[in-house]
């Protein structure tokens, strides 16, 4: 299956996504914010309409809307109990507007949601280029704000006593969270990066409470179960996206049975 | 497909590739609509072989993920033909990723000279399939020189059979222009156009096809004209329907409205000319009336 170069790009850009989606997804169950994921690969819709309908190009509308959407779920639901509220909040409002902006849209929008349906076995050498650095940027970003992050999601009181501005921290994170998501989402599909997002990070967190071995065993879980399940589709013919859930969703299944044994 | 006959794909496309050198091999072909794949088939005849992608009328072109045996056909392929508009931009992602050396490739919306925003139903306005006819004959010829006299006789059969449509398009055109008729979707939207017909509620076809909601005063105006017998025919999407579209048909059956059933894909084991005329004829019956 290496001769193929849909499939080498395939490897390549799998391997790419679930690392970045498994490091920013430990942190998203971390702080119960999956949801979050889940809106900020949809809110996107809008920034692609929007910018159909003014002339401008549907990609750079697509990541500026999910970045401000990332930002807004962050102002608004800086705590965390109640932050599903911003997040839904914003998915909505941003479906709503993406709506509007296709009622005024007079022609076919067939280039606006073209942009929402990415495959893991479409991808060219420049968007591979393209979507490492994005998720270089990602997760050098994430590193530095690693710190406190963890402050303000374990101990926000004492995080807010010591002067950690938790709005700001938590809009930061999310920023980064919307920049990976409108990264890989066009490239790979929205279930694929929703999956890598939340499966292996919960996976790791049922294996392990320490902070440094979950974040790696949450990346190498994503990309074993994104490597796994490009070679099943492969050899099946089954959609891709279908083996990666499978798997993910297996994984975690089996880790919280060993969780709940050894307790 | 069932796992036999998939098996089987699988074995003929991988003999296909190791026997790629071999002299008297068809030529691989992949269309990503089976109407272009059809017309491929009809000028190619014994020398081509070609995998149509969308070739089933039940399922909805937009929504598709492309399979790992699609993406397969097309590193093996010497010519690829698909739609473009962004109608079918999986095609255009997977043949980045596929790449293939001296594949030829034909993109019928640049080939008319259309822009995305337009309507994508191309293979509806009767002056396409000629041009695209040409163009795949060009192709074959480019590619596989030897068989060169056998394409052009294939073309201008084909060529014929399609003027036949033009000629019954010209006739229709004749008795009905200026008819009113109104549509589900904007899938028969250019051939109406080529008919002289007068299309009406566009709004609301565009709405149902983008997938947001035709706004209050469209469906208003829909049932107005339905309920008032203001058109004669309803064009019906068989094949991407929403409820807003299954109501304007229920609704368009009780006021005495005209149904015309019309596919966007090609229904199995048809021809492009004998699909084309079925809808023609459909649609005089009904015009008749």
């Amino acid at each position: 299956m290496f001769e193929y170069d849909f499939m080498q790009h395939a490897l390549i850009a799998g391997g790419i996504v679930a690392l970045l989606a498994g490091v920013v997804g430990y942190f998203l169950v971390l702080r119960g914010q999956t949801f979050a994921g889940h809106a900020l690969s949809h809110v996107g819709f809008a920034g692609a309409t929007g910018a159909v309908l003014i002339g401008l190009s549907p990609m750079g509308g697509l990541i500026a809307v999910t970045l401000a959407g990332g930002m807004a779920m962050g102002y608004f639901g800086d705590r965390l109990q109640g932050s599903d509220i911003a997040i839904g909040s914003v998915l909505s409002l941003s479906l709503g507007v993406g709506m509007l902006f296709l009622h005024f849209y007079t022609s076919y929008a067939t280039q606006a949601t073209a942009l929402l349906f990415g495959n893991v076995l479409g991808v060219g050498t420049d968007t591979l280029w393209w979507l490492g650095i994005m998720a270089l940027v990602s997760l050098v970003v994430l590193a530095c704000l690693a710190r406190p992050l963890l402050f303000i999601s374990l101990q926000p009181e004492l995080a807010e006593a010591k002067g950690v501005s938790l709005r700001l921290v938590s809009m930061l994170f999310l920023a980064i969270v919307a920049l990976a998501t409108a990264a890989s989402v066009q490239i790979v599909g929205v279930l694929l990066v929703f999956t890598l997002m939340v499966g292996p990070g919960a996976t790791a967190q049922k294996l392990t409470v320490r902070l440094g071995p979950g974040i790696l065993l949450a990346a190498l879980i994503a990309l074993a179960e994104t490597w796994l399940g490009i070679a099943l589709a492969y050899f099946t013919d089954w959609p891709t996206s279908f083996w990666i859930t499978a798997l993910s969703a297996t994984a975690y299944m089996l880790a919280s049975l060993q969780a709940s044994r050894n307790t | 497909m069932s796992a036999l006959t998939k098996l089987f794909a699988f074995a003929a496309l991988a003999l296909s590739t190791a026997l790629a050198s071999a002299a008297d091999q068809p030529l691989a072909v992949v269309a990503a609509e089976n109407f272009y794949g059809d017309l491929v088939q009809q000028v190619g005849g014994p020398h081509v072989q070609v995998t149509s992608i969308m070739n089933n009328p039940d399922q909805d072109p937009h929504l598709f993920e492309a399979s790992v045996s699609t993406a397969r056909a097309l590193s093996a392929a010497r010519l690829v033909i698909y739609n473009g508009m962004d109608y079918d931009p999986w095609m255009t992602k997977l043949l980045t990723a596929a790449r293939a050396q001296g594949r030829a490739e034909i993109v019928v919306g640049r080939l008319l000279g259309k822009r995305s925003g337009d309507n994508p139903h191309l293979w509806y306005d009767p002056a396409t399939m000629p041009t695209v006819a040409r163009a795949i004959a060009a192709r074959l010829q480019a590619v596989d020189p030897a068989h060169s006299a056998d394409y052009r006789r294939n073309l201008d059969q084909v060529l014929a059979s399609l003027a036949v449509i033009g000629q019954h398009v010209q006739s229709l055109r004749v008795r009905y222009a200026g008819t009113a008729v109104t549509a589900t979707e904007p899938v028969f939207g250019l051939m109406a156009q080529a008919l002289g017909l007068t299309m009406r509620n566009e709004r609301f076809q565009l709405a149902v096809m983008n997938n947001t909601e035709p706004s209050a005063s469209d469906i208003a105006a829909f049932e107005r004209d339905l309920k008032s017998r203001q058109v004669r025919v309803l064009f019906y999407n068989n094949q991407a329907s929403d409820p807003s579209a299954k109501r304007m048909r229920t609704l368009a059956q009780q006021s005495g409205v005209k149904v015309v059933g019309i596919s966007e894909t090609m229904p199995a084991g048809r021809h492009y000319q004998d699909w084309m005329r079925s809808q023609l004829d459909q649609l005089e019956k009904a015009l008749n009336h």
